[in-house]
Protein backbone atom coordinates (compact mmCIF):
# COMPACT_ATOMS: atom_id res chain seq x y z
CA UNK A 1 0.00 0.00 0.00
CA UNK A 2 1.82 3.42 -1.13
CA UNK A 3 2.15 6.24 1.67
CA UNK A 4 -0.45 8.56 0.22
CA UNK A 5 -3.32 6.00 -0.29
CA UNK A 6 -3.02 4.71 3.35
CA UNK A 7 -3.03 8.68 4.48
CA UNK A 8 -6.44 9.41 2.52
CA UNK A 9 -7.33 5.65 4.39
CA UNK A 10 -6.98 6.66 7.74
CA UNK A 11 -8.61 10.07 6.74
CA UNK A 12 -11.59 8.61 5.38
CA UNK A 13 -12.15 6.31 8.25
CA UNK A 14 -11.53 9.14 10.81
CA UNK A 15 -14.48 10.98 8.80
CA UNK A 16 -16.73 7.61 8.87
CA UNK A 17 -16.19 7.10 12.58
CA UNK A 18 -16.68 9.91 13.79
CA UNK A 19 -20.09 10.31 11.47
CA UNK A 20 -20.92 6.73 12.40
CA UNK A 21 -23.57 6.36 15.44
CA UNK A 22 -20.38 4.86 17.55
CA UNK A 23 -18.95 7.84 16.96
CA UNK A 24 -21.59 10.27 17.41
CA UNK A 25 -22.31 8.28 20.14
CA UNK A 26 -18.60 8.41 21.88
CA UNK A 27 -16.99 11.65 20.49
CA UNK A 28 -20.73 14.37 20.43
CA UNK A 29 -22.82 12.20 23.39
CA UNK A 30 -24.92 12.43 20.54
CA UNK A 31 -25.19 15.95 20.08
CA UNK A 32 -24.61 15.50 16.13
CA UNK A 33 -26.98 16.45 13.66
CA UNK A 34 -28.37 14.54 11.11
CA UNK A 35 -26.77 16.98 8.12
CA UNK A 36 -23.62 17.04 9.99
CA UNK A 37 -23.24 13.47 10.46
CA UNK A 38 -24.29 12.62 6.68
CA UNK A 39 -21.44 15.49 5.64
CA UNK A 40 -18.94 13.82 7.47
CA UNK A 41 -19.87 10.06 6.17
CA UNK A 42 -19.66 12.31 2.55
CA UNK A 43 -16.31 12.82 2.86
CA UNK A 44 -15.37 9.68 4.60
CA UNK A 45 -16.54 7.79 1.49
CA UNK A 46 -14.80 10.37 -0.98
CA UNK A 47 -11.48 10.23 0.66
CA UNK A 48 -11.73 6.57 0.54
CA UNK A 49 -12.52 6.22 -3.04
CA UNK A 50 -9.56 8.70 -3.55
CA UNK A 51 -7.37 6.29 -1.11
CA UNK A 52 -8.23 3.43 -3.91
CA UNK A 53 -7.48 5.51 -6.91
CA UNK A 54 -4.41 6.38 -5.44
CA UNK A 55 -3.68 2.82 -4.91
CA UNK A 56 -4.49 1.72 -8.43
CA UNK A 57 -2.15 4.09 -9.95
CA UNK A 58 0.38 2.65 -8.36
CA UNK A 59 2.89 1.05 -10.11
CA UNK A 60 2.30 -2.77 -9.64
CA UNK A 61 -0.72 -4.44 -11.24
CA UNK A 62 -3.94 -3.62 -10.40
CA UNK A 63 -5.17 -7.14 -8.32
CA UNK A 64 -2.39 -6.79 -5.90
CA UNK A 65 -3.17 -3.01 -5.50
CA UNK A 66 -6.88 -3.90 -4.87
CA UNK A 67 -5.65 -6.82 -2.21
CA UNK A 68 -3.75 -4.94 -0.87
CA UNK A 69 -5.74 -1.83 -0.52
CA UNK A 70 -8.88 -4.11 1.53
CA UNK A 71 -6.73 -5.75 3.58
CA UNK A 72 -5.23 -2.58 4.82
CA UNK A 73 -8.32 -0.99 5.26
CA UNK A 74 -9.53 -4.14 7.72
CA UNK A 75 -6.98 -3.16 10.09
CA UNK A 76 -7.61 0.60 9.83
CA UNK A 77 -11.31 -0.21 10.41
CA UNK A 78 -10.54 -2.74 13.40
CA UNK A 79 -7.67 -0.31 15.09
CA UNK A 80 -10.66 2.41 15.20
CA UNK A 81 -12.97 0.31 16.71
CA UNK A 82 -10.44 -0.78 19.31
CA UNK A 83 -9.22 2.83 19.83
CA UNK A 84 -13.05 4.07 20.27
CA UNK A 85 -13.51 1.38 22.74
CA UNK A 86 -10.62 2.17 24.65
CA UNK A 87 -11.29 5.87 24.21
CA UNK A 88 -15.28 5.47 25.97
CA UNK A 89 -13.63 3.33 28.88
CA UNK A 90 -11.06 5.87 29.88
CA UNK A 91 -13.71 8.44 29.20
CA UNK A 92 -16.56 6.86 31.66
CA UNK A 93 -13.55 6.40 34.09
CA UNK A 94 -12.88 9.87 33.87
CA UNK A 95 -16.27 10.98 34.03
CA UNK A 96 -17.39 8.48 37.19
CA UNK A 97 -14.26 9.83 38.90
CA UNK A 98 -15.58 13.33 38.44
CA UNK A 99 -19.06 12.32 39.44
CA UNK A 100 -18.04 10.74 42.69
CA UNK A 101 -15.37 13.61 43.72
CA UNK A 102 -18.24 15.96 43.09
CA UNK A 103 -20.25 14.35 45.60
CA UNK A 104 -17.90 14.08 47.92
CA UNK B 1 -37.11 -24.24 10.50
CA UNK B 2 -38.17 -21.13 12.32
CA UNK B 3 -41.11 -18.90 10.79
CA UNK B 4 -38.76 -15.87 8.89
CA UNK B 5 -36.47 -16.04 6.55
CA UNK B 6 -33.64 -14.43 8.67
CA UNK B 7 -34.36 -16.70 11.76
CA UNK B 8 -33.67 -19.53 9.59
CA UNK B 9 -30.49 -18.28 8.22
CA UNK B 10 -29.31 -17.85 12.15
CA UNK B 11 -29.98 -21.56 12.28
CA UNK B 12 -28.00 -21.80 9.84
CA UNK B 13 -25.07 -19.96 10.69
CA UNK B 14 -25.01 -21.55 14.08
CA UNK B 15 -25.91 -25.21 12.66
CA UNK B 16 -22.57 -24.72 10.74
CA UNK B 17 -20.13 -23.05 13.10
CA UNK B 18 -20.99 -25.89 15.99
CA UNK B 19 -20.23 -28.39 13.34
CA UNK B 20 -17.44 -27.09 11.29
CA UNK B 21 -16.23 -24.65 13.49
CA UNK B 22 -13.37 -26.79 15.43
CA UNK B 23 -11.96 -27.90 12.18
CA UNK B 24 -12.33 -24.41 10.59
CA UNK B 25 -10.40 -23.27 13.60
CA UNK B 26 -7.25 -25.43 12.47
CA UNK B 27 -7.68 -24.81 9.37
CA UNK B 28 -7.25 -20.68 9.50
CA UNK B 29 -4.60 -21.04 11.71
CA UNK B 30 -2.49 -23.48 9.88
CA UNK B 31 -3.31 -21.61 6.73
CA UNK B 32 -2.20 -18.23 8.13
CA UNK B 33 0.74 -20.00 9.18
CA UNK B 34 1.11 -21.55 6.01
CA UNK B 35 1.61 -17.74 4.20
CA UNK B 36 5.23 -18.02 5.61
CA UNK B 37 5.84 -21.94 4.73
CA UNK B 38 9.43 -20.88 3.17
CA UNK B 39 10.52 -18.61 5.50
CA UNK B 40 8.99 -21.14 8.38
CA UNK B 41 10.85 -23.97 6.44
CA UNK B 42 14.30 -21.70 6.53
CA UNK B 43 13.83 -21.18 10.58
CA UNK B 44 13.34 -24.80 11.10
CA UNK B 45 16.90 -25.74 9.50
CA UNK B 46 19.48 -23.02 11.45
CA UNK B 47 22.23 -24.82 9.83
CA UNK B 48 21.34 -23.86 6.28
CA UNK B 49 23.29 -21.20 4.81
CA UNK B 50 20.80 -19.03 3.57
CA UNK B 51 23.30 -16.79 1.79
CA UNK B 52 21.58 -15.60 -1.80
CA UNK B 53 22.97 -17.38 -5.13
CA UNK B 54 21.80 -17.38 -8.46
CA UNK B 55 18.71 -20.12 -8.28
CA UNK B 56 19.33 -21.88 -11.56
CA UNK B 57 22.77 -22.73 -10.12
CA UNK B 58 21.11 -24.13 -6.78
CA UNK B 59 18.89 -26.45 -8.85
CA UNK B 60 22.17 -27.81 -10.66
CA UNK B 61 24.09 -28.43 -7.87
CA UNK B 62 21.04 -30.29 -6.34
CA UNK B 63 20.19 -32.23 -9.78
CA UNK B 64 24.07 -33.22 -9.60
CA UNK B 65 23.85 -34.94 -5.74
CA UNK B 66 20.99 -36.14 -7.06
CA UNK B 67 22.50 -38.09 -10.10
CA UNK B 68 25.85 -38.79 -8.29
CA UNK B 69 23.18 -40.55 -5.07
CA UNK B 70 19.81 -40.90 -6.26
CA UNK B 71 21.19 -41.96 -9.72
CA UNK B 72 18.58 -45.18 -10.58
CA UNK B 73 15.88 -44.10 -8.32
CA UNK B 74 12.66 -43.98 -10.57
CA UNK B 75 12.02 -40.35 -10.40
CA UNK B 76 13.47 -36.98 -8.99
CA UNK B 77 11.06 -34.32 -7.96
CA UNK B 78 12.62 -31.38 -7.09
CA UNK B 79 11.10 -28.31 -5.98
CA UNK B 80 13.41 -25.16 -7.38
CA UNK B 81 14.89 -22.49 -5.60
CA UNK B 82 13.85 -18.87 -5.71
CA UNK B 83 14.28 -16.14 -4.24
CA UNK B 84 12.49 -16.44 -0.91
CA UNK B 85 13.47 -19.89 -0.77
CA UNK B 86 17.38 -19.89 -1.84
CA UNK B 87 18.01 -23.87 -1.27
CA UNK B 88 15.71 -26.49 -3.35
CA UNK B 89 13.60 -29.44 -1.72
CA UNK B 90 14.03 -32.75 -3.54
CA UNK B 91 11.94 -35.79 -3.12
CA UNK B 92 12.85 -39.22 -4.64
CA UNK B 93 12.14 -43.28 -3.70
CA UNK B 94 15.33 -44.78 -1.97
CA UNK B 95 16.29 -48.51 -2.51
CA UNK B 96 13.48 -49.92 -0.96
CA UNK B 97 10.85 -47.71 -2.29
CA UNK B 98 10.20 -45.34 0.18
CA UNK B 99 10.13 -41.69 -0.74
CA UNK B 100 12.83 -39.47 0.92
CA UNK B 101 12.21 -35.79 0.86
CA UNK B 102 14.80 -33.28 2.05
CA UNK B 103 16.25 -30.12 1.79
CA UNK B 104 19.26 -29.64 -0.32
CA UNK B 105 22.59 -27.58 0.98
CA UNK B 106 22.71 -24.45 -1.81
CA UNK B 107 26.28 -24.67 -2.37
CA UNK B 108 26.77 -28.32 -2.45
CA UNK B 109 23.66 -30.08 -3.28
CA UNK B 110 24.38 -32.14 -0.14
CA UNK B 111 21.51 -32.71 2.23
CA UNK B 112 24.09 -33.64 4.73
CA UNK B 113 23.99 -32.09 7.68
CA UNK B 114 20.82 -30.07 7.35
CA UNK B 115 17.86 -31.49 9.69
CA UNK B 116 15.37 -33.72 8.71
CA UNK B 117 12.08 -31.63 9.32
CA UNK B 118 9.04 -30.87 7.78
CA UNK B 119 9.42 -26.88 8.13
CA UNK B 120 6.66 -24.64 6.91
CA UNK B 121 5.64 -27.52 4.64
CA UNK B 122 3.63 -29.62 7.56
CA UNK B 123 1.32 -26.25 8.09
CA UNK B 124 0.68 -26.02 4.40
CA UNK B 125 -0.04 -29.73 3.91
CA UNK B 126 -1.84 -30.02 7.27
CA UNK B 127 -4.11 -26.98 6.12
CA UNK B 128 -5.92 -28.69 3.05
CA UNK B 129 -5.03 -32.02 4.24
CA UNK B 130 -5.38 -31.96 8.19
CA UNK B 131 -3.08 -35.06 8.04
CA UNK B 132 -5.63 -37.53 7.15
CA UNK B 133 -5.04 -39.79 4.40
CA UNK B 134 -6.19 -39.04 0.58
CA UNK B 135 -9.07 -38.40 0.01
CA UNK B 136 -10.69 -37.30 3.30
CA UNK B 137 -8.82 -34.88 4.98
CA UNK B 138 -9.15 -32.61 1.61
CA UNK B 139 -12.74 -33.65 1.53
CA UNK B 140 -13.04 -32.06 4.54
CA UNK B 141 -11.68 -29.19 4.19
CA UNK B 142 -13.74 -28.65 0.99
CA UNK B 143 -16.50 -29.26 2.76
CA UNK B 144 -15.04 -27.18 5.61
CA UNK B 145 -14.54 -24.54 3.05
CA UNK B 146 -17.88 -24.50 1.81
CA UNK B 147 -19.47 -24.55 5.22
CA UNK B 148 -17.45 -21.21 6.09
CA UNK B 149 -18.80 -19.79 2.74
CA UNK B 150 -22.44 -20.40 3.45
CA UNK B 151 -21.97 -19.57 6.96
CA UNK B 152 -20.31 -15.94 6.43
CA UNK B 153 -23.42 -14.95 3.72
CA UNK B 154 -25.54 -16.37 6.09
CA UNK B 155 -23.86 -14.15 8.72
CA UNK B 156 -24.09 -10.78 6.42
CA UNK B 157 -28.10 -12.02 6.20
CA UNK B 158 -28.45 -12.32 10.21
CA UNK B 159 -26.26 -9.32 10.99
CA UNK B 160 -29.17 -6.65 11.06
CA UNK B 161 -27.58 -3.46 12.17
CA UNK B 162 -24.09 -4.15 9.74
CA UNK B 163 -23.95 -0.20 9.15
CA UNK B 164 -24.79 1.25 12.14
CA UNK B 165 -22.77 -1.24 14.18
CA UNK B 166 -19.84 -0.97 12.04
CA UNK B 167 -17.19 0.46 14.75
CA UNK B 168 -18.69 -0.65 17.83
CA UNK B 169 -16.64 -2.60 19.92
CA UNK B 170 -17.92 -2.57 23.76
CA UNK B 171 -15.11 -3.96 26.36
CA UNK B 172 -15.74 -5.63 29.65
CA UNK B 173 -19.31 -6.28 28.83
CA UNK B 174 -19.30 -9.83 28.86
CA UNK B 175 -21.23 -11.99 25.99
CA UNK B 176 -21.88 -8.49 24.25
CA UNK B 177 -18.22 -7.76 23.92
CA UNK B 178 -17.61 -11.18 22.12
CA UNK B 179 -20.84 -10.80 19.80
CA UNK B 180 -18.78 -7.25 18.92
CA UNK B 181 -15.49 -9.25 18.36
CA UNK B 182 -17.22 -11.38 16.27
CA UNK B 183 -18.85 -8.95 14.40
CA UNK B 184 -15.96 -6.43 14.04
CA UNK B 185 -13.65 -8.73 12.65
CA UNK B 186 -16.10 -10.23 10.54
CA UNK B 187 -17.30 -7.41 8.74
CA UNK B 188 -13.98 -5.39 8.38
CA UNK B 189 -11.78 -8.22 6.96
CA UNK B 190 -15.35 -9.31 5.21
CA UNK B 191 -13.81 -9.03 1.74
CA UNK B 192 -10.99 -11.41 2.25
CA UNK B 193 -12.84 -14.04 4.25
CA UNK B 194 -15.34 -13.99 1.11
CA UNK B 195 -12.15 -14.74 -0.95
CA UNK B 196 -10.44 -17.10 1.07
CA UNK B 197 -13.84 -18.93 1.69
CA UNK B 198 -14.67 -19.16 -1.86
CA UNK B 199 -11.18 -19.57 -3.15
CA UNK B 200 -11.01 -22.40 -0.80
CA UNK B 201 -13.62 -24.18 -2.06
CA UNK B 202 -12.82 -24.10 -5.37
CA UNK B 203 -9.43 -25.44 -5.31
CA UNK B 204 -10.95 -28.50 -3.69
CA UNK B 205 -13.83 -27.99 -6.16
CA UNK B 206 -12.53 -31.79 -7.78
CA UNK B 207 -13.05 -33.20 -4.32
CA UNK B 208 -16.36 -31.81 -3.92
CA UNK B 209 -18.21 -31.98 -7.76
CA UNK B 210 -16.11 -35.16 -8.62
CA UNK B 211 -19.27 -36.21 -11.39
CA UNK B 212 -18.12 -34.01 -14.01
CA UNK B 213 -14.88 -35.52 -14.54
CA UNK B 214 -16.36 -39.11 -14.06
CA UNK B 215 -19.26 -38.07 -16.73
CA UNK B 216 -16.31 -37.00 -19.57
CA UNK B 217 -13.53 -39.78 -18.53
CA UNK B 218 -15.34 -42.91 -17.27
CA UNK B 219 -12.85 -45.38 -18.16
CA UNK B 220 -9.73 -43.31 -17.71
CA UNK B 221 -9.50 -40.72 -15.03
CA UNK B 222 -5.79 -40.31 -15.79
CA UNK B 223 -7.02 -39.20 -19.02
CA UNK B 224 -8.11 -36.02 -17.38
CA UNK B 225 -4.54 -34.68 -15.75
CA UNK B 226 -3.25 -35.16 -19.87
CA UNK B 227 -5.74 -33.21 -21.09
CA UNK B 228 -5.09 -30.69 -17.86
CA UNK B 229 -1.44 -30.54 -18.76
CA UNK B 230 -0.94 -31.55 -22.18
CA UNK B 231 2.91 -31.02 -21.89
CA UNK B 232 3.19 -33.23 -18.59
CA UNK B 233 4.83 -36.28 -20.86
CA UNK B 234 5.76 -39.50 -20.01
CA UNK B 235 7.05 -42.57 -21.60
CA UNK B 236 8.18 -46.23 -19.93
CA UNK B 237 11.90 -46.75 -19.39
CA UNK B 238 13.51 -48.01 -22.04
CA UNK B 239 16.04 -50.80 -19.70
CA UNK B 240 19.04 -49.59 -21.52
CA UNK B 241 21.16 -47.31 -19.40
CA UNK B 242 21.52 -43.68 -20.71
CA UNK B 243 22.98 -40.74 -19.33
CA UNK B 244 21.37 -36.98 -19.28
CA UNK B 245 22.20 -34.07 -21.27
CA UNK B 246 23.65 -30.99 -19.54
CA UNK B 247 21.06 -29.72 -17.35
CA UNK B 248 21.97 -25.93 -17.18
CA UNK B 249 21.13 -25.01 -20.54
CA UNK B 250 17.62 -26.93 -20.84
CA UNK B 251 16.64 -24.99 -17.36
CA UNK B 252 17.90 -21.51 -19.28
CA UNK B 253 15.92 -22.70 -21.73
CA UNK B 254 12.70 -23.30 -20.42
CA UNK B 255 13.36 -19.84 -17.94
CA UNK B 256 13.98 -18.14 -21.30
CA UNK B 257 10.29 -19.42 -22.34
CA UNK B 258 8.36 -18.80 -19.11
CA UNK B 259 9.45 -15.13 -19.51
CA UNK B 260 10.80 -14.38 -16.23
CA UNK B 261 8.40 -15.87 -13.93
CA UNK B 262 10.93 -18.29 -13.01
CA UNK B 263 10.83 -22.09 -12.30
CA UNK B 264 8.93 -23.75 -9.81
CA UNK B 265 9.28 -27.83 -10.05
CA UNK B 266 12.22 -30.27 -12.15
CA UNK B 267 10.96 -33.38 -12.66
CA UNK B 268 13.31 -35.73 -14.25
CA UNK B 269 11.90 -39.38 -15.06
CA UNK B 270 13.87 -42.38 -14.98
CA UNK B 271 17.46 -40.79 -14.51
CA UNK B 272 20.27 -43.23 -15.64
CA UNK B 273 17.56 -44.58 -19.01
CA UNK B 274 18.16 -43.91 -22.35
CA UNK B 275 14.62 -42.71 -22.21
CA UNK B 276 14.71 -40.47 -19.79
CA UNK B 277 13.02 -37.03 -19.84
CA UNK B 278 12.93 -34.01 -17.98
CA UNK B 279 10.09 -31.59 -17.28
CA UNK B 280 10.20 -27.81 -15.89
CA UNK B 281 7.39 -26.25 -14.52
CA UNK B 282 7.34 -22.41 -14.72
CA UNK B 283 7.25 -20.35 -11.62
CA UNK B 284 4.92 -17.18 -10.89
CA UNK B 285 6.69 -14.66 -9.70
CA UNK B 286 4.85 -11.16 -10.86
CA UNK B 287 1.41 -13.06 -11.59
CA UNK B 288 -1.27 -13.77 -9.28
CA UNK B 289 -2.12 -16.78 -10.54
CA UNK B 290 -0.16 -20.00 -10.39
CA UNK B 291 1.16 -20.44 -13.65
CA UNK B 292 1.18 -24.15 -15.30
CA UNK B 293 3.43 -23.74 -18.40
CA UNK B 294 5.35 -26.60 -18.88
CA UNK B 295 8.16 -27.88 -20.99
CA UNK B 296 9.14 -31.37 -21.52
CA UNK B 297 12.84 -31.86 -22.70
CA UNK B 298 14.42 -35.36 -24.10
CA UNK B 299 17.05 -36.21 -20.80
CA UNK B 300 19.22 -37.96 -23.32
CA UNK B 301 19.48 -35.28 -26.00
CA UNK B 302 18.14 -31.89 -24.53
CA UNK B 303 15.72 -31.59 -27.10
CA UNK B 304 11.72 -30.10 -26.19
CA UNK B 305 9.47 -32.94 -26.17
CA UNK B 306 6.80 -30.77 -25.93
CA UNK B 307 5.73 -27.09 -24.38
CA UNK B 308 2.59 -26.35 -23.16
CA UNK B 309 1.62 -22.16 -22.17
CA UNK B 310 -1.45 -22.33 -20.76
CA UNK B 311 -3.80 -20.01 -22.72
CA UNK B 312 -7.45 -22.01 -22.16
CA UNK B 313 -9.79 -19.25 -20.62
CA UNK B 314 -11.26 -21.79 -17.68
CA UNK B 315 -8.03 -23.17 -16.80
CA UNK B 316 -6.81 -19.51 -16.24
CA UNK B 317 -9.82 -18.38 -14.56
CA UNK B 318 -9.03 -21.43 -12.18
CA UNK B 319 -5.24 -21.17 -11.20
CA UNK B 320 -5.87 -17.12 -10.97
CA UNK B 321 -8.17 -18.07 -7.95
CA UNK B 322 -6.18 -20.72 -6.93
CA UNK B 323 -2.97 -18.10 -7.18
CA UNK B 324 -5.27 -15.85 -5.18
CA UNK B 325 -6.02 -18.24 -2.21
CA UNK B 326 -2.66 -19.66 -2.08
CA UNK B 327 -0.90 -16.04 -2.67
CA UNK B 328 2.29 -17.41 -3.68
CA UNK B 329 2.53 -14.07 -5.72
CA UNK B 330 2.58 -11.78 -2.64
CA UNK B 331 5.48 -9.68 -1.19
CA UNK B 332 6.23 -9.25 1.89
CA UNK B 333 3.67 -7.30 3.07
CA UNK B 334 0.45 -8.69 1.44
CA UNK B 335 1.80 -11.77 3.19
CA UNK B 336 1.59 -9.95 6.55
CA UNK B 337 -1.73 -8.57 5.52
CA UNK B 338 -2.97 -11.90 4.68
CA UNK B 339 -1.60 -13.18 7.47
CA UNK B 340 -3.29 -11.33 9.85
CA UNK B 341 -6.22 -11.61 7.85
CA UNK B 342 -6.19 -15.29 8.45
CA UNK B 343 -6.03 -14.66 11.92
CA UNK B 344 -8.84 -12.60 12.26
CA UNK B 345 -10.77 -15.28 10.29
CA UNK B 346 -9.18 -17.47 12.97
CA UNK B 347 -10.79 -14.86 15.79
CA UNK B 348 -14.05 -14.54 14.37
CA UNK B 349 -15.12 -18.53 14.59
CA UNK B 350 -13.28 -18.89 17.69
CA UNK B 351 -15.67 -16.48 19.53
CA UNK B 352 -18.38 -17.22 17.50
CA UNK B 353 -17.72 -20.75 19.06
CA UNK B 354 -17.48 -19.42 22.35
CA UNK B 355 -20.81 -17.03 21.90
CA UNK B 356 -23.17 -20.41 20.73
CA UNK B 357 -21.79 -22.20 24.47
CA UNK B 358 -22.15 -18.74 26.50
CA UNK B 359 -25.51 -18.31 25.39
CA UNK B 360 -26.90 -22.11 25.97
CA UNK B 361 -25.10 -22.42 29.63
CA UNK B 362 -27.10 -19.27 30.68
CA UNK B 363 -29.63 -21.61 30.78
CA UNK B 364 -29.86 -24.39 33.50
CA UNK B 365 -27.45 -27.56 32.67
CA UNK B 366 -27.29 -29.33 29.92
CA UNK B 367 -24.36 -31.71 29.58
CA UNK B 368 -23.93 -31.69 25.90
CA UNK B 369 -23.49 -27.69 26.15
CA UNK B 370 -20.99 -28.20 28.75
CA UNK B 371 -18.84 -30.96 27.07
CA UNK B 372 -18.83 -28.76 24.14
CA UNK B 373 -17.70 -25.40 26.14
CA UNK B 374 -14.81 -28.21 27.27
CA UNK B 375 -13.66 -28.89 23.95
CA UNK B 376 -14.22 -25.35 22.47
CA UNK B 377 -11.69 -24.48 25.46
CA UNK B 378 -9.15 -27.89 24.71
CA UNK B 379 -9.37 -26.32 20.45
CA UNK B 380 -9.27 -22.71 21.21
CA UNK B 381 -6.07 -22.85 23.43
CA UNK B 382 -5.12 -26.04 22.98
CA UNK B 383 -4.29 -25.59 18.59
CA UNK B 384 -1.86 -22.59 18.86
CA UNK B 385 -0.33 -24.98 22.11
CA UNK B 386 0.07 -28.14 19.47
CA UNK B 387 1.54 -25.86 16.52
CA UNK B 388 3.89 -24.39 19.09
CA UNK B 389 5.03 -27.80 20.04
CA UNK B 390 6.19 -28.59 16.51
CA UNK B 391 8.42 -25.43 16.69
CA UNK B 392 9.56 -26.24 20.17
CA UNK B 393 10.52 -30.10 18.71
CA UNK B 394 12.37 -28.70 15.75
CA UNK B 395 14.73 -26.98 18.17
CA UNK B 396 14.63 -29.56 21.03
CA UNK B 397 15.20 -33.23 19.12
CA UNK B 398 18.80 -33.45 18.11
CA UNK B 399 19.09 -32.80 14.72
CA UNK B 400 20.52 -36.41 13.71
CA UNK B 401 17.92 -38.21 15.73
CA UNK B 402 16.52 -40.62 13.17
CA UNK B 403 12.82 -40.24 11.54
CA UNK B 404 12.63 -36.50 13.25
CA UNK B 405 10.38 -35.05 11.18
CA UNK B 406 7.90 -37.65 11.89
CA UNK B 407 8.26 -37.29 15.43
CA UNK B 408 8.08 -33.25 15.30
CA UNK B 409 4.25 -34.13 13.46
CA UNK B 410 3.65 -36.82 16.91
CA UNK B 411 4.48 -34.06 19.11
CA UNK B 412 1.72 -31.60 17.78
CA UNK B 413 -0.78 -34.40 17.76
CA UNK B 414 0.70 -35.68 21.61
CA UNK B 415 0.16 -32.03 22.83
CA UNK B 416 -3.39 -31.44 20.99
CA UNK B 417 -4.68 -35.39 22.67
CA UNK B 418 -3.51 -33.89 26.34
CA UNK B 419 -4.50 -30.76 25.24
CA UNK B 420 -8.15 -31.49 24.74
CA UNK B 421 -8.11 -34.21 27.83
CA UNK B 422 -7.18 -31.82 30.16
CA UNK B 423 -9.94 -29.26 28.97
CA UNK B 424 -12.04 -32.19 29.51
CA UNK B 425 -11.67 -33.04 33.23
CA UNK B 426 -10.52 -29.89 34.28
CA UNK B 427 -13.26 -26.99 35.27
CA UNK B 428 -13.92 -24.99 32.25
CA UNK B 429 -12.79 -21.40 34.29
CA UNK B 430 -9.78 -23.00 35.60
CA UNK B 431 -8.86 -24.48 32.35
CA UNK B 432 -9.35 -20.91 30.05
CA UNK B 433 -6.16 -19.46 32.01
CA UNK B 434 -4.22 -22.43 32.66
CA UNK B 435 -4.26 -23.73 29.12
CA UNK B 436 -3.94 -19.64 27.78
CA UNK B 437 -0.45 -19.36 30.60
CA UNK B 438 0.71 -22.40 28.45
CA UNK B 439 0.53 -20.75 25.18
CA UNK B 440 2.33 -17.79 26.30
CA UNK B 441 5.07 -20.35 27.53
CA UNK B 442 4.99 -21.33 24.29
CA UNK B 443 5.17 -18.90 22.02
CA UNK B 444 7.84 -17.26 24.57
CA UNK B 445 10.32 -20.58 24.51
CA UNK B 446 9.62 -20.30 20.73
CA UNK B 447 10.62 -16.65 20.80
CA UNK B 448 13.24 -17.10 22.82
CA UNK B 449 14.75 -20.06 20.65
CA UNK B 450 15.85 -18.13 17.42
CA UNK B 451 18.14 -15.15 18.74
CA UNK B 452 16.08 -11.64 18.11
CA UNK B 453 18.87 -10.05 16.81
CA UNK B 454 19.88 -12.03 13.78
CA UNK B 455 17.39 -10.32 11.41
CA UNK B 456 15.49 -11.54 8.59
CA UNK B 457 13.11 -14.38 8.64
CA UNK B 458 14.58 -15.35 12.01
CA UNK B 459 13.38 -12.31 13.81
CA UNK B 460 10.53 -12.01 12.07
CA UNK B 461 9.41 -15.35 13.62
CA UNK B 462 10.74 -14.32 17.20
CA UNK B 463 8.93 -11.56 16.97
CA UNK B 464 5.76 -13.01 15.89
CA UNK B 465 5.72 -15.48 18.86
CA UNK B 466 6.45 -12.77 21.27
CA UNK B 467 3.65 -10.31 19.89
CA UNK B 468 1.62 -13.81 20.29
CA UNK B 469 2.93 -14.30 23.73
CA UNK B 470 1.90 -10.78 24.87
CA UNK B 471 -1.46 -11.47 23.59
CA UNK B 472 -1.69 -15.12 25.51
CA UNK B 473 -0.61 -13.09 28.59
CA UNK B 474 -3.10 -10.51 28.59
CA UNK B 475 -6.08 -13.27 28.12
CA UNK B 476 -4.45 -15.19 30.66
CA UNK B 477 -4.48 -12.09 33.17
CA UNK B 478 -7.98 -11.10 31.54
CA UNK B 479 -9.30 -14.81 32.77
CA UNK B 480 -7.43 -15.25 35.93
CA UNK B 481 -9.25 -12.15 37.16
CA UNK B 482 -12.54 -13.44 36.28
CA UNK B 483 -11.81 -16.93 37.79
CA UNK B 484 -10.94 -14.98 41.22
CA UNK B 485 -13.99 -12.32 40.97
Amino acid sequence: MTWISLLFAQVAIGFLLFGSERGKRIFFEGQLTRERQNFLKFCGTTSLCFSLLLQLFAVREPVLDIIQWIMGIAIEIIVAALLCALWEKEHNRFFRAASQHLRK
Amino acid sequence: MRNTFRASMALVHTTLGLVTGWVLFAIALSGSLSVFRQEISLWARPELSVTPSDPLLVDLHALNWLSQHAGHAGAWYLTAANERSPAATALWPDAKGHYVQRMLDPSTGSPDGIRDTLGGEFFYRFHFELQLPYPWGRLLAGVAALALLVGLISGIIIHRRILADFFTFRLSRGQRSWLDLHNLLGVAALPFHLIISFTGAITLGTMLLPWTTLVLYPHDITASYADLNPALYSRPASGHPGHLAPLLPMLKEAELHFRGTGLEQIYVFNPSDRSSIVTVVAGNAHTVSTTSDVITFDGPSGKILKEHIERRPVIRAYIFLYGLHVARFAPAMTRWLYFLSGLALATVIGSGMHLWCLKRLRRPGHRGHRIVFRLNVGILAGTPLAFSAFFIGNRIFPATMPDRAFYEVACVFATWGITLLYALLRRSNHAWPELLGADAVACLSVALMGPLWHGGYITAVSMTALALSVSFTLGTLHTTRKVHT
